[in-house]
This record gives structure tokens, C-alpha cells and sequence, in this order.
């Protein structure tokens, strides 16, 4: 009996010990990184214990042009096809909705279906088609690849939102009298507020985040945040790399903030978690 | 009206891989030809590409479902709940973070100058620093760590419904810890587990970021490979041949393992499928 | 083996001053009772009185924070629930969906490392039992409620326990399985001699299952007794007015004698039986509450005889196909009571009728 219960508590403590081993697994590489951002001006190139201290190295970032150029496309270029993908979506939710014809599951898989090819590949369809139409490079190119990005995201959240909305408060404002327009508007549109906004915010989020199809589709030019940073990984090791993050961790930190405030957080990962 | 963009990119895309490569601008010739799909099965180094993605993908995705199980309990069990919650929205930062900025990471890391080498170095173990970037290994921790945050979150959402209820009738009925574990705990995971796995096999298989940064186009990977034949060697034809092929391999491999799991998975965990 | 002796012999599970708290709140406020072997005992009382949690401690999925358990007379407070061979049927049923039905039974001889050629045949006997045999090889998602519940009920059994703990399990069921399962169960546990703990909101499932009662209110045992004694003789409001309906008067004591009390309610004088179960030291004056239950006022048309005879009219007559329950108002106070639709002829709203009661059938309570 003794024996037994000696194994269960060397077990228990082994796994107890492994979660832990894991959990440090996550998290040493983001600290490492972000006390790396702090380095000295002197530190040339990524190292852990950070060679001397300092903010010089989030000055360079944000002074740097290739960094503010990034920006100054992400932005615009997360928003627009944020909004684009959010009414897109939108659309089509609620045509699936209302109109249960039999094509409409299949409709739904098409809409679906940039999320099984993978991201290269759409990035290489992409190219060949801007190249073809004499897009390629331009920021409306872009906005495109980024919507079909997005939008299968948006449907879902969308989807999901209206699943939660009780039907019968349409068919309460129209017995009130409120034609289909305003019921959209003042019935509709509320109950779904949250999912809009955290559509947009996912949308956005996505966009600015997407490397594996963005760079098939960048040029000196024009070119997003993440391609920089991708850009500055595979050649340049300073510890501009190292601020970079903490700017885009902070930011991520916030966005995640911002979206628990609106829909929670345990709605949105169940979107990202769920295929 | 964008999926008809899509679609007719895909499409397009299908097209060129059957058609010559030609210099740019024209980037491709007009007569169709096979020659791009051939070459991908002649060249050696293609084939060993595949072959090392297939390796590194599922080394990744089998220590990616090792560690998550635990923290995916973690999350799931009552109690503890500030732990939990701490736990939970560091996961959740992970998942949201850029994935360049995830595999950056590992540079501190691995690099010659980061932690690693720093302490095998203070630790007299070493007298030289050995960088571990650009290596198997490095490709294997990266995309390990961008997989994760979804594994842990996917199978905890699949855990949660398991109900502790039953383990509790497993005590009541007279089983010890370990038999708890064994007969309640492990076969109502094998679901969530299994499903999971399958898909982080795929994600890992198809990551981009990862074996870029850390594998630095020195450890061949099919996804790094595409990228450089397109934008670099300017390959049209040859790199769409590559993504149709690629293509297929995936959904080739996502119906498989559909049909296997589903002859291995015990008739009721079947059913709940 | 600890022996107390506050235990008697002829308790199979005794629970001794035992007390949990959650965070701030006291789940269990210093309770102490016995079962007796052999014997069906029900811990009533509303959602959150802490019958569930008596019943994991007694599980021992959950551990006291004071008190001490004793099953059979061995003391187990710190035992582990897979040592203490007890029994138990969940709410939710929790059978193992991955596993048989026969699988899910064998489950508890296979952890005890029964002999197997042994298993088969005992397996059989209790499928037989519960009147599922030849669904054996079933899954519980292909069985419905009550099929789900038998099977629990099976598995909790096979091996003979020596307590049988039920976690409300019938309240997932429909009113008519319901019924049958409320006497299949009691029916069960009487042949196989088993003594079982159950727990449950509904009154109507511990009257009619119980050999005891103990009813319970905010982590206190209220009273215990058995079925007829909680009904007719509450020894608490609470009590009174949980299980059944109830009428409570204000009274005050006008007079005391040997047999008898004498009470003004308003203007009206009231007999009450004076019983030493119910009723401490009284004293003249004093004000406390009676209860008497709707079904023991009787209505006529015409005056009888007797003690306690009021006149009234009836203010309300609610039909209920086979009784009508009615409002009688007898100067400012007004009594429900019940009827049946067969022997007492119609008695409508508006009509005169005299009331009347034993003075047996009263309680009498402090204020």
C-alpha cells in the first residue's frame, strides 16, 4: 500500500514538474526577447544576458523609415480590408441566413475554403494573377489578397453571433410595425454589435499580422510592419529585432484588452480555435 | 465577388504551373508543358525537401500534443482559478502575437550570443559558441512554439466537456489515481487529442514563418522552398507547380489521417465525433 | 478501527458533528445523523441547504472541515472514496459513453481486480435485475433516461456496496418514468437489504421512498423522522411549510389545561390537542403560530358537532379535477382548504360553510 502511494506522489509531482517545464518553455523566449529590447547601443547583435542598458534601440525603431513605412501601409491597408471582409461577410451571413436554399452549404464551404489551401499557395495564386492584371505591387493589390484573408473569419464570428441573437426580436419590431429596413437598423444591427466589432477587430488583427502571404505580394515600396520584421529577421540580428517585439507585444497586449472588453476573450479564441 | 478572386487565382495559378518558365518580364512561356511537375519528382533536393517538411512537421506536432496536454488539464480542471486565468490569458497573448515576432524569439535564444550558449558557456561546458540557428532542431523549436497556443486552446475546449463527474464515479466506484487516469481521464481525451494532433500536423506542415527565420533557407522546407523560387528566382511556373503539388499533399494528408482515425478511435468516442 | 460512543451499533453510516465551509459561506453547519442498516434514508430540503455536499462527504469526494464519518462502524473521514466500497448514482447519470453497458457495470469488479470468470454471471444477474438484460452491448447514448439510469443504478450495486448514495437521480427524468423508477428503486433496495442515502428537492419522491427523512435548511438538519412523523408532526415551521401546504395562524394562549390548549386567534377560540412531542412549556398570554394542514379541515353545509367549529364563506374555489382547493373566510382570518370533488357535494363561491378540525391536527410553533 505504502509502495503504491510513494509511485502516485512521485507521479503527481512529475507531471506537476513538466507543466511547469512547459509553461517556462512559452515563456523564457519573450522574456529573453523583451529584455533584449532594453540592450545598450552598444550591443550589435541579439544575445541573452542583454549586453548593457538602455532605450536607444526602441529610439532606432521608431525612428527608423523602413519601420514607418510599414506602418504606414499596415494601417490603412488593416482597416480597409477589415471593413471590406466585415461587410462582405456580413452579406452573405445573412443571405445564408434567410435563404436556405441547397446550394447555400455549399456556398458556405466555398467562402470557407481559403482557410484549407495553405497561405504560400495563395500567396504564389496571387502573384501570378496581379502580375497578370498588372496590379502587383500596388496597395489595392493588396487590400484584395488581404479581404480573401479575412473574410472566413469574419463569416465565422458572424455566423456565430447571430446564432446567439434571438430571432424573435425581428419578428417582435416587425409586428410593431418597423419595416425590413428598420429592423435592420434598429433591431438587427445592436444585437450584433459585438460581433462586428470583434469581426473587425480579428479582421484587422489578421492583416497585420499575415506574412505568409504578404510577402509573395510586397515590394520595396509597399510593404507592411510584419514584412519589415520579417525582412530584418532573416538578415539583420540586432536588437532592433528586440524592440520591434516589445512594440508588437505591447500592441497585441492591448488589442487583446480591448477585444475582452467588447465580445470577452473566451468567445474569440474559440473562433481562432475551432477549424 | 472576392471568392470569384480567389477561385480565378487558383485557377490562374494551376494554369502557369503547366506552362514553360521564361526570364522576366514575361515570366512564362506559352506552350503547355509538364516540365515543371516533372522536374519537382527528378530533383532530388525537391523530393528531399518534401520529405524533410514530412520529418520536421511531425516531430514538431508530436512534441507540440505532449506538451499541450498538461497545460490543457491545467485549464480545465476546477480550482486554482487565479492560476488559471493567468495561464489562460498568457496563451492567449501567444496566439495573437505576431508569428515573426514568436520566432524571433528563439534567436535569443539559440543564437550564438543567447541563452543557451551563454549558459553552457559560463557553465565551462563549451569553450566555443555553437550557434543552433539554422538547424533542424531550431525549425522544430519554432514551429513547436507557434503551435501551442492553439493546440493547448483546442484541446481544452474539447477536455472541458469531459466532465469531472466521471471521473469522480470512477472513485466512487473503487478506482485509485492511476486508474482513474487510465481508464477515464486518457480515453475521454483520445478525441481531442487525436483531432487535435491531426490538425497541428497540417498547421506545422504548412507553417511559412518559422523555418524561414530559423531555418534561414538553409534547412529545406517545402514552404521556404515556394517562397524562394517565386520571389527570388523569379520562377513563376516552377513555384506554382510546386504550390498545386504541395496543395494536394495536404488534402491528400488531411483525408488520410481522417480515415485512420476513425477506424482507430473506440466505437463511442466515434460517435461523438 | 476507532470506536466512539456517540456511534450505535446499529448504524451502518454516522456522520458526528460534521461542519464545511466554501470560501465564506458554512455549507454545513455542525451536522450529525444515522442511518441505520438496511434502511432508505432521504436528506430533503431546497437547492442549497448543502444535502448534496453531506452527500460527497459522505462520498468522500469532498473533505470535512470538522466532524468525523463512520461507515460501519469504522471511522473513514480520511479514507479515499475508492476505499470506502460505497455506491453511488449521479445526477448526469456519468456513465463512461466510450464504454458498454456491460463494460460500464464491470467497471467496478475490474478496478477490485475481480476473479473474470466470476463477473459474467453477476453482471448478468443485476442486468436482470434492473430489467435490462440483452442490452449488454449497447452504448449509453443508444439508451434512454430511464435505460441510462438503471444502468448507473446496476453499477453502483454489482459489487455490493455498503452504502448506496443517490445524487438526485431522477430529476433528469420525465414525470412518468419518474414514477416507476421511484418504485423500482425503493423496490430494489429493500430486496437486496441496501442501506442508501438519497438526496432530493422533491417531497413527494422522499414521502413516498423513505423509511427516514431528514430534512434539512441552510446546512442544518431540521428534523429527522419518519414519513408520517415529518408530515403530521413537524416539529418546526420551516418544516411545516416545506413539505405539504400549510395554514399558520397568529395565536395567543388563553388558557392552559391538563389535555388541552386553549388559543385566541383574533376573536376566534381554538382547541388544541396538548402533545409533548409538539409543544414545550406554555405559558398564558404567550403568542406563537399554529398550523393546521389544508386536507385535515373538513366543510359542511350544515353545523356539526365537536370542538372547533367555525362559520365562514368560501372566498375562492380553485378546480383540480380530482379535489378543489378553496379560501374560507371566517371573520378577518381566512383558511385554505381542500376537498375532494366526490364526497362533499358542490360547494361554490359565495356559499356559507362551517369549518371544522381536530384539535389533534394542530401544531403549534414559537413565533
Amino acid at each position: 500500500m505504502k509502495g503504491i502511494l510513494l509511485v502516485t506522489r512521485a507521479a503527481r509531482l512529475g507531471v506537476k514538474g513538466f507543466t511547469g517545464f512547459v509553461l517556462f518553455f512559452l515563456a523564457i523566449p519573450l522574456v529573453a526577447i523583451l529584455s533584449d529590447s532594453f540592450a545598450g547601443s552598444k550591443a550589435v547583435i541579439l544575445s541573452f544576458p542583454p549586453k548593457g542598458f538602455g532605450f536607444s534601440w526602441y529610439y532606432t525603431l521608431l525612428t527608423s523609415p523602413d519601420f514607418a513605412q510599414g506602418l504606414w501601409v499596415s494601417l490603412p491597408l488593416g482597416v480597409t480590408a477589415s471593413v471590406c471582409s466585415l461587410l462582405v461577410a456580413l452579406t452573405l451571413v445573412i443571405a445564408l441566413k434567410r435563404y436556405s436554399v441547397s446550394g447555400s452549404d455549399i456556398l458556405r464551404s466555398y467562402a470557407l475554403s481559403p482557410l484549407i489551401v495553405p497561405e504560400v499557395v495563395i500567396g504564389v495564386a496571387m502573384l501570378q494573377l496581379f502580375r497578370a492584371l498588372g496590379l502587383f505591387g500596388s496597395f489595392f493589390a493588396l487590400v484584395l489578397a488581404h479581404v480573401v484573408i479575412t473574410m472566413p473569419y469574419s463569416i465565422r464570428i458572424l455566423e456565430a453571433t447571430f446564432l446567439g441573437v434571438d430571432a424573435s426580436l425581428e419578428d417582435a419590431a416587425r409586428t410593431l410595425g418597423a419595416n425590413e429596413f428598420t429592423v435592420f437598423r434598429r433591431v438587427t444591427l445592436p444585437s450584433i454589435q459585438a460581433g462586428l466589432v470583434a469581426s473587425f477587430i480579428f479582421g484587422f488583427v489578421t492583416s497585420l499580422n499575415d506574412i505568409a502571404m504578404t510577402a509573395f505580394l510586397i515590394t520595396p515600396k509597399v510593404t507592411t510592419v510584419s514584412m519589415v520584421i520579417f525582412g530584418w529577421s532573416t538578415k539583420l540580428y540586432t536588437p532592433i529585432l528586440a524592440a520591434a517585439s516589445g512594440v508588437i507585444t505591447f500592441a497585441t497586449f492591448l488589442f487583446l484588452i480591448v477585444l475582452d472588453r467588447t465580445i470577452g476573450i473566451d468567445k474569440a479564441t474559440a473562433f481562432v480555435a475551432y477549424r | 465577388m472576392f471568392l470569384a478572386l480567389f477561385t480565378v487565382g487558383v485557377a490562374f495559378m494551376t494554369l502557369i504551373s503547366f506552362h514553360p518558365y521564361i526570364p522576366p518580364p514575361a515570366f512564362y512561356g506559352t506552350k503547355i508543358t509538364t516540365e515543371n511537375y516533372l522536374s519537382i519528382f527528378a530533383d532530388r533536393f525537391a523530393l528531399f525537401t518534401v520529405g524533410n517538411t514530412l520529418i520536421l512537421s511531425l516531430v514538431a506536432s508530436l512534441l507540440t500534443m505532449l506538451f499541450a496536454y498538461p497545460i490543457a488539464q491545467l485549464l480545465v480542471r476546477p480550482g486554482l482559478e487565479l492560476t488559471r486565468r493567468l495561464v489562460s490569458s498568457f496563451i492567449i497573448l501567444l496566439l495573437f502575437l505576431n508569428s515573426a515576432v514568436r520566432s524571433v524569439t528563439w534567436i535569443t535564444i539559440l543564437g550564438s550570443s543567447g541563452l543557451i550558449n551563454s549558459v553552457l558557456l559560463g557553465l565551462n561546458i563549451i569553450q566555443h559558441p555553437v550557434s543552433l540557428l539554422f538547424t533542424n532542431l531550431a525549425v522544430v523549436l519554432g514551429i513547436m512554439s507557434s503551435n501551442l497556443p492553439y493546440a493547448i486552446l483546442m484541446l481544452a475546449s474539447s477536455l472541458r466537456y469531459v466532465g469531472v463527474d466521471l471521473e469522480d464515479a470512477a472513485r466512487t466506484l473503487g478506482a485509485n489515481e492511476f486508474q482513474v487516469f487510465r481508464r477515464v481521464t486518457l480515453p475521454l481525451s483520445e478525441l481531442a487529442v487525436i483531432a487535435t494532433g491531426n490538425l497541428m500536423f497540417i498547421v506545422a506542415l504548412t507553417a511559412f514563418v518559422s523555418p524561414a527565420i530559423l531555418g534561414g533557407g538553409v534547412i529545406p522546407f517545402i514552404t521556404v522552398n515556394i517562397f524562394y523560387t517565386a520571389t527570388e528566382a523569379l520562377n513563376l511556373p516552377l513555384s506554382s507547380a510546386f504550390s498545386v503539388f504541395f496543395t494536394i499533399l495536404t488534402l491528400a494528408i488531411v483525408l488520410i489521417f481522417g480515415r485512420i482515425t476513425n477506424r482507430f478511435l473506440s466505437k463511442g468516442m466515434r460517435m461523438r465525433a | 478501527m476507532m470506536f466512539d460512543s456517540k456511534v450505535t451499533s446499529l448504524a451502518e453510516v454516522s456522520l458526528v458533528e460534521i461542519s464545511k465551509k466554501f470560501g465564506k459561506t458554512l455549507a454545513i453547519d455542525n451536522l450529525s445523523l444515522e442511518v441505520k442498516k438496511g434502511t432508505f434514508f432521504t436528506l430533503l430540503g431546497p437547492s442549497g441547504c448543502g444535502k448534496t455536499t453531506t452527500l460527497r462527504i459522505i462520498a468522500g469526494l469532498l473533505k470535512p472541515d470538522h466532524g468525523e464519518l463512520y461507515i460501519k462502524g469504522s471511522r473513514v473521514t480520511e479514507t479515499a472514496t475508492h476505499l470506502r466500497n460505497i455506491g453511488m448514482v449521479f445526477q448526469s447519470y456519468a456513465l463512461f459513453p466510450y464504454l458498454s453497458v456491460y463494460d460500464n457495470i464491470a467497471f467496478g469488479l475490474r478496478v477490485r481486480h475481480f476473479p473474470k470468470d466470476k463477473m459474467a454471471p453477476l453482471i448478468e444477474e443485476v442486468l436482470d435485475t434492473v430489467n435490462l438484460s440483452g442490452l449488454e452491448n449497447r452504448l449509453p447514448e443508444e439508451l434512454s433516461g430511464g435505460q441510462q439510469q438503471r444502468v448507473a443504478l446496476a453499477r453502483a450495486i454489482v459489487f455490493k456496496p455498503n452504502v448506496l448514495l443517490l445524487d438526485e437521480p431522477l430529476s433528469n427524468l420525465d414525470l412518468k418514468v419518474r414514477m416507476m423508477m421511484r418504485r423500482e428503486i425503493k423496490d430494489l433496495t429493500k430486496r437486496l437489504n441496501t442501506t442508501t442515502i438519497n438526496v432530493t428537492h422533491d417531497q413527494g419522491e422522499a414521502l413516498s421512498m423513505s423509511d427516514t427523512i431528514g430534512v434539512m435548511d441552510r446546512g442544518r438538519l431540521i428534523q429527522v423522522g419518519t414519513p408520517a412523523e415529518i408530515y403530521d408532526r413537524p416539529t418546526n415551521p420551516f418544516v411545516a411549510n416545506f413539505i405539504g401546504e400549510t395554514n399558520f395562524l397568529e395565536a395567543r394562549i388563553a388558557g392552559l389545561e391538563e389535555d388541552f390548549v386553549h388559543l385566541k386567534v383574533l376573536d376566534l377560540l381554538v382547541y388544541a390537542k396538548r402533545d409533548a412531542a409538539c409543544d414545550k412549556t406554555r405559558r398564558i398570554g404567550e403568542r406563537v403560530l399554529l398550523s393546521v394542514r389544508p386536507e385535515k379541515i373538513t366543510m359542511t353545509k350544515h353545523k356539526p358537532e365537536g370542538k372547533n367549529v367555525f362559520q365562514g364563506r368560501v372566498e375562492e374555489a380553485d378546480y383540480f379535477g380530482s379535489f378543489t382547493k378553496y379560501a374560507v373566510k371566517i371573520d378577518e382570518v381566512r383558511l385554505n382548504c381542500e376537498s375532494n370533488n366526490g364526497s362533499c357535494g358542490s360547494v361554490s363561491r359565495g356559499d356559507e360553510v362551517y369549518v371544522c378540525f381536530n384539535p389533534e391536527d394542530l401544531f403549534i410553533s414559537q413565533v
